[in-house]
């Protein structure tokens, strides 16, 4: 059995436990999924609690830095072959306070460098842009508002330099992952959660239309970086909104949940990570 | 206040044990394999603020030490500094230039005369997409240009647009790699200098003493202060000033003969029409100067972040043809890195 170790990246709140979650229910049914479970006498304890959440569109708790759990199974791939897969469910704290403070734990760098394949989480819905001031007042003109010095409200929504642009974080990301700390060339998979509230767009054109460095940064360096854009929605919509979870409720899990390709086209839940470790 | 360790990347380097260099530099910074590591109980620095800003433009308003803020690494679980949220110092963009093709640009002027926003802005443009034909391909200083940046966005809380003005009391660079659609890349690292230095040159100082990067320099921006143009006084001061700091920068030891030079005049959406007819023939004059000291100058009005800051910035392109265009050599996408024979632009003997 071979050993192949993925790692999950991502600033809080962009879905990393919610798709271990949806991951855990899928290979465990076997449905929508290419991953077959090999054993079923491996420790799940805290997949299964993250993954009953899911199934009754519950939120995921948010995953604490001190918490060293993950997704840990024997698996059987598509040629046969068993693997044992470990994905190690790392807060999003963890990575914000790499990006922000610009200290890495070695443990996690060694980690970095050893890893088989990675994925790195962004929230569709929760994108910040953070434009810049001449583009805000551009568009207050545009709205024939001309006093905008005065208008402290609409320049005061973030906290004083609290704000990156999520851009700069993903490309920051890349940056550490894909070739600072990259021993060796292996896949990126960019998995944009809360695909849901995207429409008529498929994964590549949003991060295009949304993450343009980033975009340029995958454009400019193919030969560097292999990366690959999913759309992912693991709870099919939205637990907070009342009518839209009572819907969900009737549906099935995996019925309503869905991972997108970069060009749109519907794939198996757990493509991000077959494409990432190379097992397809 | 920030301290810092020098460590060496080869296991072999004495360095550590007795203070010497496996390699024999004398002074253990110049070698390439030789890094600074800050220390570990290191307190941020403060970023004094001012709302005062004359310009958008202005350099002023913000002063930054640009000295990574360093959190207090808990006990027991070793970290390592990451990196990119520092323009690098000339040993750092030292790796850079040996490991590909770059352009060493010295953007010089004086103190808030818009260099700092000449070039985050210039690394601003890629923020909605490609620039001009050419798209970002990376830096090694992209958390060192979204904190020089986020004065002009919305998070700052601000309602005038600003940048924050490098204290640093070394020789810094900012990185900026590109590609262009036909697969060539370029390496930009641009000088990231207090004015202060500048005005050191402009009363007297050696350029070798000041400003020892010029000598390193594949291209010089001359960034002289549109602000300061607006009246005949102000003109005659600061153009007197900007031939004083050419002469010195083509002093020996500053830049080599032949240098590409741009006289690029900053804030130039504040001159009026008649102003510019009056700026352009300054600028003739000093062009003149320029070849006379042995540089091979060009000029342009550039207006990267308009004081009306509806309008959109004029120049930018020019800016970005002019260092794009300039005869250094470009690379391949695929170059990966040079071992042999690359360029280490702080060893005396590099060119």
């Amino acid at each position: 059995m071979t050993s192949s170790r993925m790692l999950f990246a991502g600033v809080p709140h962009t879905g990393k436990s919610s798709f271990l979650a949806l991951l855990n229910l899928g290979i465990s049914l076997g449905t929508r999924v290419s991953l077959t479970l090999g054993s079923f006498s491996d420790d799940r304890e805290y997949l299964n609690t993250l993954t009953a959440k899911l199934v009754s569109c519950e939120p995921a708790d948010r995953t604490h830095v001190s918490q060293n759990a993950g997704l840990n199974l024997s698996l059987r791939i598509a040629d046969g072959q068993d693997i044992s897969l470990a994905i190690p469910d790392l807060s999003g704290e963890t990575w914000r306070d790499v990006l922000s403070e610009r200290v890495c734990a070695d443990s996690l760098i060694d980690d970095i460098e050893e890893t088989d394949g990675i994925c790195i989480f962004l929230h569709a819905g929760d994108f910040t842009t953070d434009p810049t001031i001449a583009d805000v007042r551009r568009g207050a003109s545009a709205l024939g508002d001309q006093d905008l010095d005065a208008d402290q409200d609409a320049l005061q929504i973030y906290q004083d330099g609290a704000a990156r642009s999520s851009q700069i974080d993903l490309v920051d990301l890349l940056q550490v992952l894909g070739d600072q700390y990259a021993a060796r060339s292996r896949r990126i998979a960019l998995v944009i959660s809360a695909f849901d509230v995207v429409r008529n767009q498929s994964p590549e054109h949003w991060l295009t239309q949304n993450a343009p460095l980033a975009a340029q940064y995958l454009h400019s360096n193919q030969g560097k970086v292999t990366a690959r854009v999913y759309g992912l929605s693991a709870q099919g919509g939205r637990f907070d909104d009342k009518g839209e979870l009572s819907d969900l409720r009737k549906q099935d899990p995996l019925t309503r949940a869905f991972v997108l390709d970069h060009d749109g086209t519907a794939v198996d839940i757990d493509a991000p990570i077959v494409w990432a470790l190379g097992i397809a | 206040m920030t301290t810092a360790t020098l460590e060496c990347a080869q296991a072999s380097c004495p360095l550590r044990i007795d203070g010497t260099c496996l390699d024999g530099f004398a002074d253990p910074t110049d070698c390439p394999n030789t890094e600074e590591h800050p220390d570990v109980t290191a307190a941020d620095e403060s970023i004094e603020d001012d709302d005062d800003a004359p310009t958008s433009e202005d350099e002023s308003d913000v002063l930054l030490v640009d000295e990574h803020p360093i959190a207090p690494r808990p006990t027991g679980n070793p970290t390592s500094y990451i990196g990119g949220d520092q323009a690098l110092s000339m040993s750092e963009a030292g790796e850079i230039t040996a490991s590909r093709p770059s352009t060493v640009v010295l953007v010089a002027g004086d103190y808030g005369s818009g260099k700092t926003t000449l070039v985050v802005e210039l690394w601003a443009q890629f923020l909605s997409g490609a620039f001009h034909g050419w798209q970002f391909a990376g830096s090694r200083t992209l958390a060192a240009f979204d904190r020089r940046h986020s004065p002009s966005r919305l998070s700052s809380g601000r309602t005038r647009a600003t940048t924050e003005r490098t204290r640093d009391d070394d020789m810094r660079l900012l990185h900026l790699e590109l590609a262009s659609d036909s697969g060539l890349r370029k390496s930009l690292l641009f000088s990231d200098v207090k004015g202060e230095f500048f005005g050191d040159l402009v009363h007297g100082q050696s350029v070798t003493e000041s400003v020892p990067i010029a000598e390193r320099a594949d291209l010089c921006i001359l960034v002289v202060d549109g602000q300061r143009l607006t009246d005949p006084a102000g003109r005659a001061g600061t153009f007197w000033r900007s031939r004083l700091l050419l002469g010195a920068l083509t002093d020996p030891g500053g830049l080599r003969p032949g240098t590409r030079l741009l006289l690029l005049v900053s804030k130039s959406d504040l001159l009026t029409s008649a102003v510019r007819s009056e700026v352009e023939e300054a600028i003739d004059a000093l062009s003149r100067f320029a070849t006379e000291r042995g540089l091979d100058p060009h000029a342009v009005l550039v207006s990267a972040r308009p004081d009306d800051s509806e309008e959109d910035p004029q120049g930018l392109e020019l800016v970005m043809d002019w260092v794009t265009l300039a005869e250094t050599a470009t690379a391949p996408e695929d170059l990966g890195t040079v071992a042999a024979g690359g360029r280490y632009f702080w060893r005396a003997s590099a060119g």
